[in-house]
Parts: structure tokens; C-alpha cells; sequence
């Protein structure tokens, strides 16, 4: 440890800091992916749904966030460098306005995309983030994309593919847009809460000396993420599997 | 943002992390995912077996359904288990009626384990019920009913499905019937 503080009492801090980091990072992995996709019993709840259903609807809505380990890998790209507040909530609602937005007129103007397309974009997504947080931006090209208009465009993109697979559900019309409304809040109660812990998290890591060489290693692992997602999908296209 | 601009290596690393992404991929993601094992390393570790996605909506069985027909009498306060014998994903279809309402527990035991270890899919007081029914498992699949009240009932069932035998629980006793299945 190379963190030196001469109070006795706290000595033992970071390292037990970096455990927990590490241990919740562990944890995020092991994540059920699965639960990504709405799984079989909730689907055939959404299919068999007729009518307003708010709150189940929210709560898929948050659950489809917190389990997905897609959209988890981006925000975490998203806030990775982000300790104000203000940039973070910026950021955030750039992405919030990108995917409700097509997720709602995706859905009622029955706009709908390939799910693995949207998927392996979104794994892109991440790659692409993870890169810029390296600096790969800067060092391989000499200049760097607008972050805003990326992260909004990604968040358009985020949102089709949420649209496309409710459709793929046949939802009903009674209380479309009362339950698509409800579905696009639980997205965002999910977000808040995978982002409250991520910021959280991510303010405990800066505070560790070493937190730069962490950083580079967390942001490759992130990459690698994407590159996994990305190849799954497009695996999944290229073999026209049913997703 | 605080954009690092130090000298470390940056192309090296992200070629690394692609060639870890294309491991875990090949080893792990495809095989699990979408059944393609080029290593054979997804069979050998039967991670394949995570992406075998059988639908259970048809059902090939070899032998012809057979029809079961019974009638049971229940005295005052008596109750009686009918049992067929089903193998995994095998079904029937189900009609029971009873002269007046009896409590009824449609229950399933798995070959093999051990007594009283029953999974049941719908319990209640009534005079009748009809369905189709899956098993999901090898094992006894079937009714229990009980009379409570006083006066004698009489439960009249008719099942056409694969079973091969039934079994009777009354009285502290089993009785077993082979069915006519026809084997082709």
C-alpha cells in the first residue's frame, strides 16, 4: 500500500477499501446476465398483460437496467472520470433523454431494429467508452468525438433496442403508453440506483494513490467486456439465432 | 474528465484485452450462448448444455395414450389417492366429477424419492375439475380425495393419456393396474 497517513487507527483503510472495491466488482461480474433479456415468465406476463399494469411494468423497467450487464458496463464507462456531481448529472440525462425518447416513439410508432444489431452497437458502446477513458482518443488520433453527443447518441441507440425487444413481445394496445411510460421510469429508477453505487464506488477508488494504474487496468477489463458482448451478438446475427 | 495523457503503452494493452474478449468468447460465451464450440472445450465441460432450448410443445411418445375410466365411491369422511404413472414430459387430459363437493389435491411424487416428498399444483374444495397436464417429471402424478362430510359421494374420473400403470391408495393399501397401452 502505498497510501501513508500517520494516524495508526486508519492505516488498515485502503487496503480493506480496495478489497471491498475489488469484491463488488466480483460481484457486479458474477450478476445474473441472463436476467437481462426479459426472462420467460416475464414475458409471457407482458404478452398476457391487456390493459394498464404501471407498476409491474416499472418494475421490469428497473430490473431490465440493474441486470443488464450492458447497460451497467456503460454507465460505469459513462461516470468512470466524472466526481462532480454536476458532470455526472449531465451525462446521465443526456443518455436518459437518448433512450426514452426512441423507446417510446420506437414503440408506438412500431419502429423496430434487429435486437442483436442494437446489441452488439451497445457492446460498441462500451468499447468505445472504455477507449476513451484510456485516452485512446487523444493518444492514437490526436482529437477526441464530442463526449455529449456520443453519450446522447448512444442512448438513442440504447433506447431502440429496448423498444424493438418490448415489441417482439406483442404488447397489447390497452394502456400502451400508460405502461411504456412506467416501463421508461423503472429504467430510471434502475439507473439511479446502479449509478448510485457505481459513483459511490468509483469515489471510494479515486481516493487510493494508485487509483491511476487501477483505472487503466478497469477500463481495459471494461473493454473486454464490450468486445464479449459484441461478439456474442454478432455471433447471435450471423447465426440467426432467436434471441 | 481528467483525459490521461501519460506514455504508457496503449495499443499493446487494447490488443491484449481484445485477445482476452476472443478467449472468453470461444471457450465460454459461444459455446454457452449459441451452442458453437469450436475447442470442444463447451462439451467437454458441459457448458453447451446451457444453450439446448427444447421446446416441450410437442412430445413424441412411442406408445399409444389409453383411456382410464374409474369410478370411486367415498364414504362419510373417507378419502382415496389415484395415481398414474407418467413418464418426464409425457401428458394427459383430465376430467373428474363428483356428486358433491369433495376436497381434492392434485399432486405429483418424483420417481424415486422419498415418501412424502410431493410437489402439488392445485388443492381445494370442489365438485368437479377438468385440464391438460405435463409432467414435468418422471414419477406418480394424480388426485387425492377426501370426503368431508358424513354422507357417501361417489368421483367419477376419465384420463386419456401415456400412462402404462395406475395405483389406487385406499385403506392403507395400493392396487395397480396395468393399462392397455398398445405398444407399437
Amino acid at each position: 500500500m502505498a497510501l501513508y497517513t500517520p494516524c495508526p487507527a486508519r492505516t488498515g483503510l485502503p487496503h480493506n477499501r480496495t478489497l471491498i472495491v475489488f469484491a463488488l466488482i466480483v460481484a457486479a461480474w458474477a450478476w445474473p446476465a441472463f436476467a437481462h433479456d426479459v426472462s420467460q415468465s416475464n414475458a409471457s406476463f407482458v404478452e398476457g398483460v391487456n390493459g394498464p399494469a404501471a407498476i409491474p411494468f416499472f418494475y421490469l423497467g428497473a430490473k431490465h437496467m440493474v441486470t443488464g450487464l450492458d447497460h451497467v458496463f456503460f454507465l460505469i464507462g459513462v461516470v468512470f472520470f466524472l466526481h462532480r456531481l454536476r458532470d455526472v448529472l449531465v451525462y446521465v440525462s443526456l443518455f436518459t433523454v437518448g433512450h426514452s425518447l426512441t423507446l417510446l416513439i420506437g414503440v408506438l410508432a412500431n419502429v423496430s431494429v434487429n435486437v442483436f444489431v442494437v446489441d452488439a452497437i451497445i457492446g460498441l458502446s462500451v468499447v468505445y467508452k472504455a477507449f476513451e477513458n484510456l485516452g485512446g482518443f487523444n493518444r492514437l488520433f490526436g482529437r477526441r468525438l464530442d463526449m455529449r453527443a456520443a453519450v446522447f447518441g448512444f442512448g438513442l441507440i440504447h433506447g431502440l433496442g429496448l423498444a424493438s425487444k418490448l415489441q417482439a413481445l406483442s404488447l397489447s394496445d390497452n394502456g400502451l403508453v400508460l405502461n411504456l411510460v412506467s416501463f421508461n421510469l423503472g429504467v430510471e429508477a434502475g439507473q439511479v440506483l446502479v449509478l448510485a453505487v457505481t459513483v459511490w464506488l468509483l469515489n471510494q477508488w479515486r481516493k487510493l494513490s494508485n487509483f491511476e494504474d487501477h483505472a487503466r487496468l478497469a477500463n481495459l477489463a471494461l473493454m473486454t467486456g464490450g468486445f464479449v458482448l459484441m461478439g456474442q451478438h454478432l455471433t447471435g446475427l450471423l447465426v440467426g439465432a432467436s434471441s | 474528465m481528467s483525459e490521461k495523457t501519460d506514455d504508457k503503452p496503449i495499443l499493446l494493452p487494447i490488443i491484449a484485452s481484445l485477445a482476452v474478449a476472443i478467449f472468453l468468447l470461444v471457450f465460454w460465451v459461444l459455446p454457452a450462448e449459441h451452442n458453437i464450440d469450436p475447442t470442444g472445450f463447451g462439451k467437454l465441460t458441459g457448458l453447451t448444455g446451457l444453450s439446448d432450448e427444447e421446446s416441450h410443445a410437442l412430445e413424441i411418445i412411442e406408445t399409444a395414450p389409453v383411456t382410464v375410466t374409474e369410478s370411486f365411491e367415498l364414504l362419510g369422511f373417507e378419502s382415496l389417492e389415484y395415481k398414474l404413472e407418467l413418464t418426464e414430459h409425457a401428458g394427459m387430459v383430465f376430467t373428474w366429477t363428483s356428486s358433491a363437493p369433495v376436497h381434492f389435491d392434485m399432486h405429483a411424487e418424483p420417481e424415486g424419492a422419498e415418501e412424502g416428498i410431493a410437489v402439488s399444483f392445485a388443492d381445494g374444495d370442489a365438485d368437479r375439475q377438468s385440464g391438460t397436464y405435463t409432467a414435468e417429471f418422471g414419477g406418480e402424478h394424480g388426485w387425492y380425495w377426501a370426503n368431508e362430510g358424513a354422507e357417501a359421494v361417489t368421483v367419477d374420473i376419465t384420463v386419456h393419456g401415456f400412462a402404462e400403470t395406475s395405483a389406487l391408495y385406499r385403506d392403507g393399501q395400493v392396487q395397480r393396474k396395468t393399462l392397455g397401452g398398445s405398444r407399437p
